[in-house]
């Protein structure tokens, strides 16, 4: 701060003079008349807050839109195509004679018969009800009675809950109207990875067994691309998808 | 005279005094005896820096309202309220020079000057005293309040050190270095002078 002038010998001013210039009355109307910014008062923050509150609570607690994976997983009683890299997949009967070898078919129109060049083919729409398929038990209890059907089991697990030890000291999978498996895709979580084994035969390998049991926590276990033989003919098998119980 | 004869407290005062600041903290309808107490010398200390008075009594009242507005984070650390309140004071201070309020300024009396002058080792003459003055508008404000607070008003080293916010051993060293600096200045000064007689 620059010295802008200097007084020599200026006139002093009294203790008394000081004292009475003082007005501490006035000190505290003016104290007092001092308006406080609106950002300063209690009640401003108190909105806020409660706003900022009411925004995080909406934003993180209430769940809008659940992923469409977690329908998926959750979704253990229905029968619907499953989480394999053929979704939608149908059902075929392909006569390796007309064709050479195994085929798939994806087709969403209902039920229905097409005819190739050498046989008949049917296509099966899964979207639409199956006869004779009932449920059977409650929701913690989805074993299905499926012997005659078509679809693959475990245990008569076709779908939902198995426990661990009824999937590994099993006959394997199996199919009621015959087909035998000869070889199958099973795909399942070790830790922080996934895990993908193609499996000769239609039992479940001891390793995978041992696998899940390591893991410690019940999960999905993704049998796909199925591959069977009815009647001399290669068939590709449903895919299905079982939740494991490990405890 | 001192400025600040009431400056040196017993510890029955302090512990008077720091009953007055809880209960003006919890109600500021009980700051009056702080106010009473320290107005003058807050006055002095601001109008020792500047030309007008009612500008000084205005600083005055702005230090005393600030304080009642800061009065809730005020806590006592074994520094007196009083070196709280001149913080203040040379806060406001310095804003209304920078506001153009004020003007500032170095009171000195002929008594002070005298004693300046003779720990300069120089001799008390009229040459010197021009030389002086111009000396002290060419020193850093810094040095300036050193000088101002040690010779015009003469406070204690501890005194200084509390307005100042440094230690009383810290507050003599500054005060002697101030000194050095202006007796450097002043013979440079001196030399000029000469060579224009010549």
């Amino acid at each position: 701060m620059k010295i802008k002038k200097i007084n020599l010998d200026r006139k002093p001013i009294s203790s008394e003079y000081i004292q009475k210039k003082q007005d501490f009355q006035q000190l505290m109307t003016i104290y007092r008349k001092q308006t406080i910014p609106v950002w300063k008062q209690p009640l401003f923050y108190g909105v806020i807050g409660l706003a900022s509150i009411t925004t995080v609570v909406v934003t993180y607690l209430i769940p809008i839109n659940p992923t469409p994976i977690e329908k998926k997983i959750t979704s253990k009683n229905e029968i619907i195509p499953t989480i394999s890299s053929a979704d939608n997949e149908l059902f075929t009967v392909v006569s390796t004679e007309s064709v050479g070898r195994d085929e798939k078919i994806q087709n969403n129109e209902p039920s229905q018969k097409r005819k190739s060049e050498a046989s008949e083919v049917q296509i099966i729409d899964l979207d639409q009800p199956i006869e004779g398929l009932t449920y059977e038990g409650s929701v913690s209890e989805k074993r299905v009675d499926r012997k005659t059907g078509f679809l693959p089991s475990v245990s008569g697990f076709s779908q939902g809950d198995i426990p661990l030890d009824m999937l590994c000291n099993s006959e394997g999978i199996i199919v009621g109207d015959g087909t035998e498996i000869k070889s199958f895709k099973v795909f399942y979580s070790v830790g922080m990875s996934e895990k993908t084994q193609i499996v000769s035969g239609n039992k479940i390998p001891d390793g995978v067994c041992v696998d899940l049991k390591k893991s410690g926590f019940d999960q999905m276990l993704f049998i796909t691309e199925i591959a069977g033989v009815k009647e001399s003919k290669s068939v590709n098998v449903p895919s299905m998808n079982l939740w494991i119980i490990i405890g | 005279m001192a400025v600040n004869p009431m400056y040196h407290q017993t510890s029955q005062r302090m512990e008077e005094e720091l009953d007055w600041i809880r209960r003006a903290q919890r109600d500021p309808e009980c700051f009056g005896p702080l106010y009473k107490k320290y107005h003058e010398q807050i006055f002095r200390y601001i109008y020792q820096r500047m030309d007008d008075e009612e500008t000084a009594f205005d600083v005055t009242s702005q230090v005393f309202l600030k304080a009642l507005n800061n009065l809730h984070r005020y806590e006592y650390r074994g520094v007196p309220f009083s070196s709280w309140l001149y913080r203040i004071a040379k806060s406001e201070l310095y804003q209304s020079f920078r506001d153009r309020k004020a003007q500032r300024t170095v009171n000195i009396d002929s008594f002070q000057l005298h004693g300046l002058i003779e720990e300069m080792e120089e001799d008390d003459k009229e040459l010197n005293r021009k030389k002086l003055f111009d000396c002290i508008k060419l020193m850093k404000e810094k040095d300036v309040q050193l000088i101002e607070m040690r010779f015009f008003e003469k406070r204690s080293f501890r005194e200084i050190g509390e307005v100042l916010g440094i230690t009383e051993n810290n507050a003599k060293v500054r005060a002697f270095r101030s000194i050095e600096k202006l007796k450097e200045l002043f013979h440079t000064t001196k030399t000029n002078y000469e060579d224009q007689k010549n």
